[in-house]
């Protein structure tokens, strides 16, 4: 008897489950939001969106990366529903990935006022994908441990040991962005040597660029490889610390955009495209750039706007390397990354 | 390296930490024995428990920053990692000591075999006899504590157990990351779940073999009690009261004393968005609530199945572990008759039932196998008789309420803490609290990440406190309904 009572408990509450699971999303009526899938840090990002919200009353639905997720985050999940997507608009707060999702037909062209007035350099050619705020590759320098010169980063860089020097594991984020930037320029061979000759000199591989930077801040390491946002991050912290651009060897830096494109087949296909037109203006990347993690502007702005210590950081911008043709490299990089670490 | 290197290093760490860690646990409870006070028994014991619910997140938060440094020491970094997994090993050994019923094999018996055996007796059932008694403590505690240790990932992920020393955990994480297909990724992950059928299956057998053997006390059931202890073994005592101090400090002293600095700026930053944190909170609760239920409903009806292949399929989706479940739900819930309920919180909560159904059996299965099935009937049959029932109440919620609603709790602890099925499956307009922790561990805002920590920490608490109460006044006040053990029997049909 009371076996018989459990089960039917059971069986309903399973039963009331399944039922809320399929009404609520209907009662909720997500088809009238605009949802967008933000790879960007929520601190800064949210500002954008809810200025986004207030100026033409839309209601926005945003789903944030989870750092935990690392690349198994938004890119694969808006692979995986391709078929029927959720979101409208993917930001993504680097652009090899984006340049992916335009491979794998996840994204829709689109050709509006913010794409027409970012550089060439930066968007693609037939408006699937178009670059805006971004950061750069630095080397950040402990000034207590040494100056924070180039030649000083040069002649350490040359020396047997690396083992006070921090780069972030290159399988993830912008450090495979680094690396495919590295493998178009001196070929996949030369990036590889170039590895390899890190590794052999004990250079500290780190899971990520704010761990590369806290090594550093904390004077663990005189040298390492990172961004320029968690750069300002340790500056803000008032860490003894500098940062100069990675160049490359042809003198050109690397900067790495937010990249925004509009997801083929979406639900709000209007309101996406205006979505991207704010986010792609002249508003939001000043407002980026003044947010913590100082995102340069790659479309005119009014330079008065800006923080001053971005101004050199924009100089750096303009003297990028183009990323189109390192995006080729991608699936290459990332097939031998994963056979150097996993030996499969 | 390869997986069968990652896989040799993992298992290797895992023996040796698992083997410490019971004996050390064997000694502990041996020990604490001894103490004559019973608040500081209490207070020891604790102490040695509390490891188990410091979330993995916040003990590898913790200790990143000394991995830094370590970061070039091989065996710098693995010593760290060993020694935080050792602690919370011996706290799952000792608990699992406590839980077991002492030996129904009394020490006259084991000596007339002995000497039978001598005569020519079967060695064989000697070893039985063994298993059965003293020896089935340990191997329970041990295969448990293997299994705590075995899947380990989130502490690993965060002191950088990547390449040397290396977890199988994080090198499948990355080798999945690297775009690899989700078939690839299931086919490498069948040797790391038959190792754990393998470290798990001696604690089956010998649960499965205990039968009825419900009768003994376990030790947590003597802990309350005061009486005459010996005071002896002082050296053993302050060596055992030593390693406590050490393991606490290294997984609840430590980060404690990094975070508290941290907690009352961060609150001002809670309040602010204290609407959003409520409703993170809440939800956060609700799913792993839903999901500890669903899981313990699904462990009671696969305990009573007598299909073990049926039961065997149902488990082995949790033993996979949190990433590729998940990755395996994502795909079928792309199926088109799925697909209208990808949105929607059925694919979380499947996910984290799904995690949790193997530890709500193991559960299930200790629960069932040491409740002591006499009293419980006779409970029940008294709380039947009028003018009785009030007197039964705290006996059957002694016997049999309180125990679910742990069961409850710690899986429902379990599931507020799993980052990897929250981020992967939840649906766009709900954020499970521990996401957000991610996020502000990774972007370093250590203020707002120690105060929500605090807050998360306490709501579980609360949460099962309120159920409990709850639970009790219901039952206070209403008729005794001797449910019980929904898969029990009484001991006159028990076979």
């Amino acid at each position: 008897m009371t076996g018989h009572r459990s089960k039917t408990w059971l069986m309903m509450l399973i039963a009331g489950i399944l039922l809320a699971a399929v009404i609520v999303p209907m009662l909720l009526s997500p088809s009238q939001r605009l949802v967008i899938y933000c790879a960007h840090d929520q601190a800064l990002a949210e500002g954008v969106i809810e200025r986004f919200e207030q100026k033409t009353g839309m209601s926005v639905d945003v789903r944030y990366d989870e750092e935990a997720n690392k690349s198994l985050g938004l890119t694969q999940l808006l692979i995986a529903e391709k078929a029927a997507p959720r979101a409208d608009v993917f930001w993504n707060n680097q652009l090899l990935g984006t340049v992916r999702l335009k491979g794998e037909g996840v994204l829709a062209p689109y050709k509006g006022t913010g794409w027409k007035r970012v550089p060439e350099t930066f968007r693609d050619p037939d408006g699937y994908w178009t670059g805006f705020a971004a950061r750069c590759r630095v080397l950040l320098v402990n000034t207590d441990q040494m100056p924070a010169t180039e030649a000083a980063v040069h002649e350490r860089l040359q020396q047997d040991s690396l083992r006070q020097c921090a780069i972030a594991e290159p399988l993830f984020g912008t450090t495979l962005s680094h690396y495919c930037v590295l493998a178009e320029q001196q070929g996949l061979e030369g990036l590889k040597s170039w590895h390899d000759d890190l590794r052999r000199r004990g250079v500290r591989v780190v899971r990520g660029n704010s761990m590369s930077k806290d090594l550093v801040a904390e004077g663990i390491c005189y040298l390492g490889y990172t961004d320029t946002d968690d750069a300002f991050a340790a500056i803000d912290a008032g860490a003894p610390v500098e940062m100069l651009p990675v160049r490359i060897d042809n003198g050109a830096t690397i900067c790495l955009p937010n990249s925004a494109g509009m997801i083929a087949r979406c639900r709000h296909p209007e309101a996406a495209q205006r979505f991207l037109d704010f986010l792609l203006s002249e508003e939001s990347e000043v407002q980026l750039a003044n947010g913590i993690g100082r995102q340069i502007p790659l479309g005119p702005v009014d330079e008065s706007r800006l923080p001053t210590d971005l101004q050199p950081l924009c100089e750096w911008a303009r003297n990028a390397v183009a990323l189109g043709p390192a995006a080729e490299f991608h699936a290459l990089v990332t097939e031998w990354l994963t056979a150097e670490s996993t030996g499969q | 390296m390869t997986l069968t290197e990652v896989l040799v290093w993992s298992v290797g760490r895992t023996l040796l930490v698992s083997t410490v860690a019971v004996f050390l646990a064997g000694r502990l409870v041996q020990t604490m024995d001894l103490v004559a006070s019973v608040t500081l028994r209490r207070a020891w014991l604790a102490a040695i428990l509390l490891p188990l619910f410091v979330p993995d997140l916040i003990v590898g938060f913790s200790w990143r920053l000394t991995a830094q440094h370590l970061t070039n020491s091989m065996w710098g970094t693995e010593c760290l990692y060993a020694a935080v997994l050792l602690t919370r090993a011996c706290g799952a050994a000792v608990l699992v000591l406590m839980l077991v019923p002492q030996s129904a094999v009394t020490a006259e018996s084991l000596h007339s075999w002995r000497l039978l055996n001598g005569t020519g007796g079967s060695q064989r059932h000697l070893y039985r006899l063994l298993l059965m008694g003293p020896w089935r403590g340990p191997v329970v505690a041990w295969c448990l504590t293997a299994l705590v240790a075995f899947q380990d990932f989130e502490t690993a992920a965060m002191i950088q157990v990547d390449r040397h020393p290396v977890v199988w955990t994080v090198w499948m994480f990355d080798a999945h990351a690297g775009n690899q297909m989700l078939t690839y990724t299931l086919k490498l992950m069948i040797a790391p779940v038959v190792i754990q059928v393998v470290l798990l299956a001696p604690a089956m057998g010998l649960l499965l073999a205990s039968a009825g053997d419900g009768g003994g006390k376990t030790r947590l059931e003597d802990y309350g009690k005061g009486g005459a202890r010996r005071t002896s073994g002082m050296k053993l005592k302050a060596v055992l009261l030593i390693l406590t101090v050490v393991g606490v400090t290294i997984v609840v002293g430590w980060p404690v004393f990094v975070s508290v600095p941290e907690v009352l700026p961060g609150m001002p930053l809670l309040v602010d968005d204290v609407g959003s944190v409520f409703h993170q909170q809440l939800t956060t609760i609700g799913f792993s609530l839903a999901a500890a239920i669903l899981s313990t409903c699904g462990a009671v009806l696969l305990h009573r199945s007598e299909h073990p292949l049926l039961t065997a399929a149902c488990l082995l989706p949790g033993m996979a572990g949190s990433l590729v479940l998940s990755l395996l739900l994502l795909q079928t819930f792309q199926l088109p008759g799925l697909r209208m309920i990808w949105d929607s919180w059925l694919p979380l909560l499947a996910g984290q039932s799904l995690l949790m159904l193997p530890r709500a059996w193991i559960l299930v299965l200790v629960l069932d196998r040491f409740v002591s099935r006499e009293s419980l009937h006779s409970a029940r049959l008294m709380a039947a008789v009028p003018g009785y029932t009030r007197f039964m109440v705290p006996l059957l919620w002694r016997l049999v309420h309180v125990r679910w609603i742990a069961v409850c709790a710690i899986l429902c602890h379990w599931c507020t803490w799993d980052v990897t099925t929250g981020a992967v499956l939840r649906p766009v307009t709900i954020e499970p609290v521990v996401t957000r922790l991610y996020r502000e561990m990774h972007f370093s805002r250590t203020e707002s990440l120690t105060a929500l920590t605090l807050v998360t920490l306490l709501m579980p608490f609360f949460s099962t406190l309120l159920a409990a109460v709850a639970w009790r006044v219901s039952h206070g006040f209403g008729r005794v309904r001797s449910s019980g053990f929904p898969g029990s029997k009484s001991p006159a049909t028990d076979d």
